[in-house]
C-alpha cells in the first residue's frame, strides 16, 4: 500500500486515506507506505489540494516531518480552517525554526489564528516570544490578551513575571484573572521567597475567587511552617472555597516543624472546622501526632461537634496508632454513643501491625461483657491466632460472646477446631439459638475455604455429611463448592452420581458453576447417564466450560467432540455451534457440518461454518466441508437495528449496515456489543440487539442477547 | 450569558441517615484496602449543625448516553441538588432538564449550550463531565480553573501531555477530581488489588489488563454536510479543542471522536483507563506509569514498571468473569476478576475468611458517593487526578508503542520518551484555538 504515490489525493480519497493511515496496525506499516516529506510538502503548497488533504498531511508531518516542512506548514497558520492542524505539526517539531515561524506568524495574524499561535508559543515555552506576548497582553482583543497571559506564565522568568505583574493593573477583570493565573505559574518555577511575593501580590489584587484560592494555596505552601498562620486564618474565612483550600494545604504542607506547628494550631482552628482539620492531619499519616490524638479521644463529649472531633481523631489513630492507643480505642468501641462505638471498633480492626496482636490477646483475656465481645470481633477481623481463647469463649453462656467467638473461629480455626464449628453448624438441636447456628454455618464455610490441607478438610466434611440431615447435607455441598479443588470436586461427584434426588440437584447445580475445567469429567459422567434427571443440566455445564474457559486447542477440540455426543437437543447443539464459532478449527468445522445436517439448525450452522472457514487456512478439506454445508450467498439488508435495555435503546442501524456482508451472519468489528456500537447505552442492565432486515428481499427480524453472535434467521 | 444566580436549597438528608451511611461505608472499606476516615454530616456544615447548604449543587456538562447513567447515580444521592446542564445538543439539554426537574419536583434546572456559562455560576459546587473524550481534559481543567469539583468520565485525557497537565491543574486549583473509573469503588476489584498490594500473593510479578481490541480509532475530515441550526447542535463547541473540520453528522457520536487525539484511542485507552488503572493500583503504581513498553506481539503489549512488575495487555485467555477483567500474579498466588462481581483465586486460602460483596454490572453509585464524600472532607478520592494521570499515561505510552510498532521507554521523572524524538512527537497535540489547558 502506498499513499500519495503518484498523484495528489482528492477529497474523495480522503476517507480511505484516514482509514489507511490510522487504522493499519503499525507493525504492518512499512516505511514505504508513508509519503515522502517532499510529497507531503507538495500537498501543502498545492493550490489544488483540498483543505482535508492538507489537514491530514499536517498530522502526518507532526510525526514524520523535519525542519524542512516548517515554512510550508507555517504558511497555513493564516487559514482559520487549517491553523490548528498546522500547529499540531509546529508544536511537535522541536526545532528552533518552528518557534521562529510561530513568532513570525504572530506579528501578522489577528483574532483566533493569533490566539492559537500564542497558545503554541506557551506550549513551547518560547523565551524569545516574551516581548511579543507582553505586547499582546495589552491587546484590545480579550482572547488574545488572555492567551498571552497564560503563555507568559508557561514561559516564566523575570521578564514574563514583570509583564504579568503589569497585567494585574488591567481594568478588565478577565485579563487580570489571566495575568494572575500566569503569575501563579511563574511562582511555581521560582524559589520560595520569590514565590511568596508573587502569591501575595495576587492575594492583594481584586480578582475572581478561583485565583484567590490558588494564590492562598501557593502562599501557604511556599512559606512552609510559617504558612500555618495563613492556613488557620483561611479556615476562619466566611468563604467555603477558602476554607476548603486551607484543608487541602493542611495535607500538602511540608517542611521542618510543620507537624508540630499544625498540632499547635488546633486550638486556633474554629470549632466548625476542627473535625475536618483532624481528618486532614490524619491523611498526612504522621506518627508523631499520636499522643495529641489520644488526648483528644479521651476528652468527654458534650456536643455533636465533640462527637465529630472525637471520631475524626479515632480515624487518625487508626492510621498511626501503636499499642499505647488500645485503651482509648476499646473505650471508644464500647461507648454508649453508636457513632463513636462504630468508629472505635473499625479502628481496632485496622490499627497497627502484627505486633499489636499480642497485646490485643492479653487485653481480651482480661476482659468481660461488652469489652470481651468487642475484642473477640477484633481478633476475628484481624485473623489473630487466639484459638484457645476463642474456643473457651464459644462455650460461654452468652449469645453475644458465643456469636463473636464462632465468627472469629471461622476466621482463624485450624483443622483441629473444625469439629467444634461443624457440630454447631450441622446440628439440628432445637436447643441451639438460631442466630448462633447461622453464625456457625457461616464460620465453618469461612474456615473450610482457607484450609491448607484440603484433603483432610474434605474428609471431615464427608464424615459430617453422613450424620447430617438433608438440609445440612446440602449446606456441606455448598461449602465443598466454595472450597473448590480436586478433593472437593470428587466429593461432589459422589452426590451428583448418588441416589438422592435432592443431592443430585444440588451437586449438578454447583458443578454447573464450577470455575475450573477439571469439572468436565464429572459433568460428562452425569450427562452420559441416560436416566439421570439432571443430565441436560450437566451437558450444559460441560458446554459452559467448553465455551468460556481457556484451554489448549487440542483439549477444546476433544471436548467439543464429546459435547457433540452429549448434546441431544437443538438448544445444546446451538451452544456447541457458539463454541465452534468462538474457537475456529478444522474439528469445529467438522462438528458444525454434523450439526448442519439437522434442518432446524442448518442456517446457523452455515453461518458459523463460513465464519470458521474465514479463519482457517484454505484447503481441500475445508472446501469439502463447506460444500457439505450447502452454503449459498444471500443479499442482506439491515432495515433497522436498535441496541440497549428497554427504554434505553440507541439506534445502531448505520453502524450495523457498514458491517453486513453477503451471509446471514454479521461478523462485528468488535464482538463486544458495547465497544462495537459506541458505548454502553444502559450500564448494569441486560441489553439486547434487535434487528429488522431483509434477506433476498424477504422481511425478517431477530433479537440477540448482549455479545451473542449475530446470526440472522432466514425468513 | 443567562446565568441566574439562584440558590437551590432543599431540606438536607436526615442526620441519622447520613451518619449511618458514613459509618457503614467506613466499615466496609476498612475490611480491605482503604483506611477509612470518620466524618459525619455535621462535620461538614458550620457550627456543628447540618445546614441546608450541605447539599452539593451539581451541574452536568455533556450529558449523553453515559452521562445519563452517571446523572442517575448522582440523583440517587440525597445530598445532591442538580441544578444545570450544558450540552451542545438541544435534545440532550431538554432531556436532562426534564428528568432532573421531575426528580427534584421543581423547574429549576437551567440549560446552557456553552458550558462556560454554567461554570460561571457561583452557586454550582461540582460538575459532572460526561462529554466525549475529546473534551474531557479541556473541560475538566476549565472547570478546575473556575473552582469546581469534578467528576469526569474516562478516558480523561487524549495524550501524555494532557495527563500531566490535568494532574497539575487539579493540584494548583485545589479542587477534588474523580475520574469515572468506578471499578476502584467496587468490592471485588478492591479486594483483588488489596491482595496484590499487601503481599498476600507473594512478590507481585505480573498484572494483566484487557484492552477489548487494540485497533486505533480514526481522526480526520469527512465530507461537509449542511450545518444544523446552532441551537440544535453547536458544532463549534462540539469540536472544541479538536482540530477544525466541517460538520458531518457521523462525527457526532462523541464516544470515539478524537479519542486519544484520534491516533491512539483504541481499546488500550478505552478499556485500559479501567483495567490498566486497576493494574496500576494493584502494583502500587498510582504515582508512576510503566517505564518500558514492548511492541505488540502475539496480540499482546507487555510493559514494565520501575518496580519490575510486568503489565500484560491482552484480549485472550480470560476466565469467564465478565467484561473488564484483570488478573494479578505473585510468587504465591493469583487472583482474576471482572465485571460479574465474581473472582477466582489460586487458592481459597487467599480469601482468609473474608466475605467480599458480589456486585456485578459495574455500578458507579459507590464511586459517586466517594467523590461526594471527598468534596465535603477535601480528601483525595480513589480515582484522583494523580492516579488517573499515571494510569492514562501508561495507556497512551502503550498505544505509542503499538502505533510505532516498536519498543519505547519513558523517563518516569519527566514522562518524555528516552532518546526517542519520534515517540515524543506523539506525546501531546496542539489544541484548536482558543482552547488550552
Amino acid at each position: 500500500m502506498t499513499l500519495y504515490q503518484t498523484t495528489m489525493p482528492t477529497k474523495q480519497t480522503f476517507l480511505l486515506l484516514l482509514a489507511l493511515v490510522w487504522l493499519v496496525p503499525a507493525n504492518a506499516r512499512g516505511a514505504d507506505e508513508i509519503p515522502t516529506e517532499t510529497e507531503m510538502i507538495a500537498t501543502l503548497t498545492s493550490a489544488d489540494a483540498p483543505p482535508a488533504d492538507k489537514a491530514i498531511t499536517c498530522k502526518q508531518l507532526a510525526v514524520f516531518g523535519s525542519a524542512d516542512c516548517i515554512p510550508s506548514v507555517a504558511a497555513l497558520l493564516s487559514d482559520p480552517e487549517l491553523n490548528s492542524w498546522a500547529r499540531i505539526t509546529l508544536e511537535a517539531i522541536e526545532d528552533p525554526a518552528a518557534e521562529a515561524a510561530l513568532i513570525e506568524a504572530a506579528t501578522t495574524l489577528e483574532g483566533l489564528p493569533l490566539v492559537g499561535v500564542i497558545n503554541s508559543l506557551g506550549v513551547k515555552r518560547a523565551e524569545a516570544a516574551v516581548d511579543l506576548l507582553s505586547e499582546n497582553l495589552g491587546s484590545d482583543d480579550d482572547l488574545v490578551a488572555q492567551a498571552s497571559a497564560m503563555s507568559l506564565g508557561k514561559v516564566g522568568g523575570p521578564e514574563a513575571t514583570a509583564a504579568l505583574d503589569e497585567g494585574l493593573k488591567e481594568s478588565r477583570m478577565n485579563i487580570r484573572s489571566a495575568a494572575a493565573e500566569g503569575l501563579i505559574r511563574c511562582a511555581e518555577q521560582v524559589p520560595s521567597d520569590q514565590a511568596i511575593e508573587l502569591y501575595d501580590l495576587v492575594l492583594d489584587t481584586e480578582l475572581p475567587l478561583p485565583r484567590k484560592v490558588e494564590a492562598t494555596r501557593g502562599a501557604i505552601l511556599a512559606r512552609g511552617k510559617a504558612g500555618i498562620d495563613l492556613l488557620v486564618e483561611s479556615l476562619k474565612s466566611d468563604n467555603q472555597r477558602i476554607r476548603y483550600i486551607a484543608l487541602t494545604t493542611a495535607r500538602e504542607l511540608s517542611g521542618d516543624g510543620v507537624p508540630e506547628g499544625l498540632l499547635a494550631a488546633r486550638s486556633d482552628v474554629p470549632s466548625s472546622q476542627a473535625a475536618l482539620f483532624l481528618v486532614a492531619l490524619g491523611d498526612r499519616g504522621d506518627a508523631s501526632m499520636l499522643p495529641a490524638m489520644l488526648e483528644t479521644i479521651e476528652q468527654p463529649v458534650q456536643s455533636d461537634t465533640d462527637v465529630d472531633i472525637k471520631t475524626a481523631a479515632i480515624g487518625v489513630v487508626q492510621r498511626i496508632g501503636d499499642p499505647s492507643c488500645l485503651d482509648a480505642l476499646i473505650a471508644a468501641a464500647t461507648d454508649d454513643n453508636d457513632v463513636i462505638a462504630a468508629a472505635g471498633r473499625t479502628a481496632l480492626q485496622n490499627v497497627g501491625d502484627d505486633e499489636m496482636n499480642t497485646v490485643i490477646i492479653e487485653r481480651a483475656r482480661e476482659a468481660e461483657g461488652d469489652a470481651l465481645e468487642t475484642w473477640l470481633q477484633v481478633i476475628g477481623a484481624r485473623r489473630i491466632d487466639a484459638i484457645e481463647l476463642l474456643v473457651d469463649a464459644a462455650e460461654r453462656d452468652d449469645t453475644g460472646i458465643q456469636t463473636a467467638a464462632l465468627t472469629a473461629l471461622g476466621d482463624v480455626a485450624t483443622l483441629d477446631e473444625l469439629p467444634i464449628l461443624s457440630k454447631r453448624a450441622f446440628s439440628n438441636s432445637e436447643d441451639q439459638d438460631s442466630g448462633v447456628h447461622a453464625t456457625a454455618l457461616k464460620a465453618v464455610r469461612a474456615a473450610c475455604v482457607r484450609m491448607a490441607d484440603k484433603a483432610a478438610c474434605v474428609d471431615q466434611l464427608e464424615a459430617a455429611m453422613k450424620d447430617a440431615d438433608p438440609a445440612s447435607q446440602i449446606e456441606i455441598l455448598e461449602i465443598l463448592a466454595a472450597m473448590g479443588g480436586p478433593e472437593a470436586l470428587l466429593a461432589i461427584e459422589k452426590s451428583a452420581l448418588g441416589n438422592s434426588y435432592a443431592l443430585q440437584n444440588a451437586a449438578t447445580r454447583l458443578l454447573g458453576g464450577w470455575m475450573t475445567v477439571d469439572a468436565a469429567n464429572v459433568l460428562e459422567k452425569v450427562a452420559a447417564k441416560r436416566d439421570h434427571p439432571y443430565r441436560i443440566r450437566a451437558a450444559r455445564g460441560y458446554l459452559r466450560l467448553l465455551r468460556q474457559f481457556p484451554m489448549p486447542p487440542a483439549r477444546r477440540d476433544s471436548m467439543a467432540e464429546t459435547a457433540m455426543s452429549l448434546s441431544t437437543r437443538d438448544e445444546e447443539k446451538r451452544l456447541l455451534l457458539d463454541a465452534a464459532g468462538r474457537y475456529p478449527s478444522l474439528k469445529m468445522l467438522e462438528l458444525t457440518v454434523q450439526i448442519g445436517e439437522n434442518s432446524s439448525l442448518q442456517n446457523e450452522a452455515q453461518a458459523v461454518g463460513m465464519a470458521i472457514a474465514r479463519d482457517l487456512e484454505p484447503s481441500d478439506r475445508v472446501t469439502d466441508l463447506l460444500n457439505d454445508l450447502d452454503i449459498q450467498e444471500v443479499k442482506v439488508e439491515i432495515v433497522r437495528a436498535r441496541y440497549g435495555a428497554p427504554g434505553e435503546e440507541v439506534d445502531v442501524t448505520e453502524r450495523l449496515q457498514k458491517q453486513v456482508g453477503n451471509l446471514p451472519i454479521i461478523r462485528l468489528a468488535n464482538p463486544n456489543y458495547n465497544s462495537n456500537f459506541g458505548g454502553d447505552p444502559a450500564p448494569g442492565k441486560p441489553k439486547r440487539l434487535t434487528i429488522e432486515y431483509r434477506i433476498d428481499g424477504k422481511k425478517g427480524s431477530s433479537v440477540f442477547e448482549e455479545n451473542a453472535p449475530v446470526v440472522l434467521e432466514i425468513p | 450569558m443567562s446565568s441566574p444566580q439562584k440558590t437551590h436549597i432543599t431540606p438536607a438528608p436526615s442526620r441519622r441517615h447520613f451518619m449511618g451511611r458514613s459509618i457503614a461505608a467506613a466499615s466496609a472499606a476498612a475490611s480491605t484496602l482503604a483506611i477509612p476516615r470518620f466524618v459525619r454530616a455535621s462535620t461538614i456544615g458550620l457550627g456543628g449543625a447540618v445546614a441546608p447548604s450541605d447539599r452539593i449543587t451539581v451541574g452536568g456538562i455533556g450529558i449523553g448516553r453515559r452521562g445519563t447513567y452517571d446523572l442517575g447515580c448522582f440523583l440517587e444521592q440525597s445530598d445532591v441538588q442538580f441544578i444545570a446542564v450544558a450540552d451542545i445538543k438541544q435534545t440532550q439539554r431538554t432531556a436532562v432538564k426534564e428528568r432532573v426537574n421531575a426528580h427534584h419536583n421543581n423547574t429549576d434546572c437551567d440549560t446552557y449550550r456553552d458550558f462556560r456559562e454554567l461554570l460561571a455560576r457561583e452557586d454550582i459546587d461540582s460538575v459532572l463531565i460526561a462529554t466525549g473524550p475529546n473534551w474531557h481534559a479541556t473541560a475538566a481543567c476549565t472547570a478546575a480553573r473556575a473552582g469546581k469539583d469534578i467528576y469526569c468520565e474516562k478516558p480523561c485525557t487524549k495524550n501524555i501531555a494532557q495527563s500531566l497537565q490535568l494532574a497539575e491543574t487539579m493540584r494548583r486549583s485545589g479542587v477534588v477530581f474523580q475520574a469515572g473509573t468506578q471499578r476502584r469503588n467496587l468490592p471485588h476489584f478492591e479486594f483483588a488489588c488489596m491482595l496484590a498490594r499487601t503481599g498476600r500473593l507473594g512478590t507481585l510479578r505480573t498484572v494483566h489488563a484487557q484492552p477489548a481490541g487494540m485497533k486505533t480509532k480514526m481522526s480526520g475530515w469527512l465530507p461537509e454536510q449542511d450545518l444544523p441550526p446552532i441551537e440544535e447542535v453547536d458544532w463549534n463547541m462540539y469540536l472544541g479543542p479538536a482540530a477544525y473540520r466541517p460538520y458531518n453528522k457521523a462525527w457526532l457520536d462523541g464516544f470515539n471522536f478524537e479519542k486519544g487525539g484520534g491516533l491512539t484511542g483504541g481499546g488500550v485507552l478505552e478499556w485500559g483507563s479501567h483495567c490498566v488503572d486497576l493494574c496500576q493500583w494493584a502494583a502500587g503504581a498510582d504515582t508512576t506509569a510503566a517505564a518500558v513498553y514492548h511492541a505488540p506481539k502475539d496480540k499482546r503489549i507487555v510493559a514494565e514498571y520501575p518496580s519490575g512488575v510486568k503489565l500484560v495487555i491482552r484480549d485472550d485467555g480470560w476466565l469467564p468473569l465478565g467484561s473488564c477483567p484483570v488478573r494479578f500474579e505473585g510468587d504465591d498466588g493469583w487472583i482474576e476478576t471482572g465485571d460479574s462481581g465474581k473472582f477466582v483465586l489460586s487458592s481459597p486460602e487467599l480469601l482468609a475468611g473474608r466475605e467480599v460483596a458480589e456486585i456485578g454490572g459495574y455500578p458507579a453509585t459507590f464511586h459517586v458517593r466517594d467523590f461526594l464524600d471527598c468534596v465535603k472532607t477535601r480528601s483525595q478520592p480513589r480515582a484522583n487526578a494523580e492516579a488517573a494521570c499515571y494510569a492514562h499515561i501508561t495507556c497512551h505510552a502503550a498505544n505509542v508503542a503499538a502505533f510505532l510498532g516498536r519498543d519505547v521507554q519513558l523517563d518516569t521523572n519527566t514522562y518524555d520518551f528516552i532518546d526517542d524524538p519520534e515517540a515524543n512527537r506523539l506525546r501531546g497535540e496542539a489544541f484548536r484555538e482558543p482552547w488550552q489547558i
